[in-house]
């Protein structure tokens, strides 16, 4: 709640203005039936018809009144509720981009993406009717049981006793309630998490004829949250009909002890006909609470799995200088004898995940260096840790052990922008969006036309962009689903090459390009790119072959470094790999 | 950075969407009818109430002394009648479309699937 209430704050004005407009207007309603009753027992009996006349204007006047007032209230707290939501999105989302590699896994991509989206609309119902109903309700309830008793205490006794058996009973159920949102926020994650998995694998799971599998997996996580929303929606659909009944028996009660009072002359007709009215508004005040609890209890849940991914304190900012590493040599990169494993290690370390065992390195005493304009194949198996090095290199998580220099400094010391804009990387599992291809290649850095066009030049996409008929205006579908995987693969080593980058990493990026234009694009790269640092991770020897230098990775391990004549003779899994791509022995 | 897909583009079809719609509630269509014929009675009889409440007021405007209890009790009787089956209608309905509209978002969520 106290974080709904931070975001609220800068609109108190508001906020206050719509509660007050509320809280009059309430009032104005609660006057009605006080009003009747004085036209029944009070102005009828008088037989003048021209007096009914004026009030009966006067209840009508007020009856405007009071719609008005409620129609303005209604639309400022919306625009509140709006506004405040607006912004808790945006922030959201900005800490969600900057996450550290390490809090991206522990939070999971289906969750964040359920907190954007079905968690923040909590957050906008409920800041949208805890600012009308949140008022109206209680001022009803109240105000209409300070009238009644007013108006004649004997009959306001039972309206007194009825009253907090109602309440209790609304407290109850909402008090069952809110557990069991949470419950059904969570099923909705894994919902999220399996149709995120099928819709984006989609080819896949048709190719493998596993879509009745994938139903059934669906259906399972469905019929959770089904099962978990229902059970809450049953709990929190009871207290309606059963606080009608409650009030309407106790209406019952009045007429009767209104006629026997009628009977014995301590009561006027009209006031039974006034407490009916203010049982009716008692009990809409009682069903509006059930409902503000209601969306209180969601709203709650929902800012909490909001609030922890906002409050989580930023990761991987850059170092002082005293904290950090420093190196008197002079080549360009550096990793000096570097180990990492995946998951927090040290005091963090989810110690329950491993089961007591000793964890599995992911990269063990990694040490190699880079020369300003050199380049560097990586070659392994999969799952060796040859994207690993690159996230460490771009500081998406931070060494275990050991350091790693970029030109001199410690990678830690760098501004992440600072850091991440020395950089023209294609990852593995890169991301066309949307947009238009100059769009994709320039990415937001304001890439001249020409720069554009050179990059594509280069990354050999020139020939196909300008074959489209609004070339580089061409709009690529969501991951880029109208290109095919070489297409795809070649504006993404574009958007690597356009902006001059110094250090070009290009991590398995031509897996879908054929041999002739794999040997064309790294001609370019040598020509064009002579200055750029270049590492090239890859899993054809073809690719890195020419490459200044080589280090082969096994199982997180170096087990071969040099250029590709001395790994012939020194390194056997490279001759293996060598032979069984290139089939023959050399 | 210019509109990225921010071209909201319009629903297409909503005549066939709502085709579409009406063929996943038409699969509950006897269910619904039922449920609509008990929210209509739920409804009348909540209607009821009050009606038979003016009636017994009226009765008990007669005035000191006046008052004819028999009649009092006899709209009473039946306003009770009225709200208890009112209600116990009104929390089956609740149930009943609230089992039914999860079924009908799932099983859209299951198309999509296979689609």
């Amino acid at each position: 709640m106290k974080f709904i209430f931070s975001y609220l704050k800068k609109y108190r004005k508001l906020v206050v203005t719509v509660m007050i407009i509320k809280f009059s207007a309430t009032l104005g309603e609660l006057m009605l039936p006080y009003v009747l009753e004085h036209l029944i027992d009070n102005i009828v009996p008088q037989k003048e018809v021209s007096l009914i006349f004026l009030w009966g204007a006067v209840m009508v006047l007020l009856a405007v009144a009071v719609r008005q007032a409620n129609v303005k209230a209604n639309r400022l707290s919306v625009r509140v509720a709006k506004e405040s939501t607006f912004e808790i999105r945006r922030d959201l989302f900005w800490k969600s981009i900057n996450l550290s590699g390490n809090q991206l896994d522990e939070f999971g991509l289906p969750s964040l993406n359920s907190r954007m989206t079905s968690d923040s609309y909590n957050l906008q119902s409920f800041i949208q009717s805890f600012q009308s109903l949140g008022i109206r309700a209680p001022i009803m309830l109240l105000g209409g049981i300070f009238i009644t008793l007013t108006m004649d205490t004997g009959l306001a006794f039972i309206l007194c006793i009825i009253a907090p058996i109602l309440i209790a009973a609304v407290v109850f159920v909402s008090m069952k309630g809110i557990p069991l949102y949470d419950k059904v926020q969570q099923s909705m994650d894994e919902i999220v998490r399996i149709m995120r998995e099928n819709i984006g694998g989609i080819r896949v799971v048709k190719a493998l004829s596993k879509e009745n599998y994938e139903m059934h997996r669906f259906g399972g996580a469905n019929d959770q949250m089904v099962k978990k929303d229902v059970k809450a929606g049953i709990v929190m659909a009871l207290p309606g009909p059963i606080t009608t009944f409650v009030l309407n028996m106790g209406l019952t009660i009045v007429v009767i002890v209104g006629a026997i009072r009628v009977n014995n002359g301590t009561t006027k007709p009209g006031v039974i006909l006034a407490f009916l009215t203010y049982f009716n508004m008692i009990l809409m005040g009682v069903m509006a609470l059930n409902r503000v609890f209601m969306l209180m209890s969601k709203a709650n849940a929902s800012a909490n799995r909001i609030a922890a991914v906002v409050s989580t304190a930023d990761e991987l900012l850059p170092i002082s200088q005293e904290k950090a590493a420093v190196t008197d040599r002079e080549e360009y990169i550096i990793f000096d004898h570097v180990n990492f494993s995946y998951g927090r290690s040290g005091e963090d370390a989810s110690a329950e995940k491993f089961d007591g065992k000793e964890r599995q390195k992911c990269l063990e005493d990694i040490h190699f260096s880079m020369n300003k304009g050199g380049s560097l194949g990586i070659l392994g198996a999969t799952g060796c840790g040859k994207t690993t090095i690159i996230n460490l290199l771009m500081r998406f998580y931070d060494a275990d052990e050991g350091n790693i220099f970029i030109d001199g400094k410690d990678v830690r010391t760098y501004n992440k922008d600072e850091l991440h804009r020395l950089f023209g990387v294609v990852f593995q599992n890169d991301v066309i969006f949307a947009d238009t291809l100059e769009e994709n290649i320039s990415f937001g850095r304001n890439v001249s036309a020409e720069g554009i066009r050179r990059a594509a030049a280069d990354a050999k996409a020139q020939e196909f962009i300008e074959g489209y008929e609004d070339t580089y205006s061409h709009r690529a579908a969501v991951h880029g689903a109208n290109l095919s995987g070489g297409q795809r693969q070649r504006v993404l080593i574009a958007r690597a090459l356009a902006a001059a980058p110094q250090i070009l990493i290009l991590d398995d990026s031509s897996s879908a390009l054929d041999y002739k234009t794999d040997a064309a694009l790294r001609k370019a790269i040598r020509e064009h790119y002579a200055d750029t640092t270049t590492i090239i991770v890859a899993q054809r020897i073809s690719s890195i072959m020419s490459l200044d230098d080589i280090i082969v990775l096994d199982e997180g391990k170096i087990i071969g470094h040099g250029t590709h004549e001395e790994l012939m003779h020194t390194c056997e899994m490279y001759q293996e790999i060598y032979q069984m791509q290139m089939g023959e022995e050399r | 950075m210019a509109a990225r897909d921010t071209i909201r583009k319009k629903p297409k079809d909503t005549k066939g969407t709502l085709r579409r719609l009406l063929f996943y509630v038409g699969q509950y269509k006897w269910i619904l009818a039922l449920v609509f014929v008990l929210c209509f009675t739920s409804n009348i009889l909540a209607l009821l109430g009050p009606s038979l409440a003016g009636s017994a007021i009226n009765e008990a405007a007669a005035g000191a002394g006046k008052v004819n209890f028999d009649k009092v009790f006899y709209y009473t009787k039946r306003m009770f009648i009225c709200y208890v089956l009112s209600s116990l209608i009104t929390i089956s309905i609740n149930i009943v479309m609230m089992y039914i509209s999860k079924w009908i978002a799932g099983k859209c969520g299951k198309m999509s699937l296979i689609n």
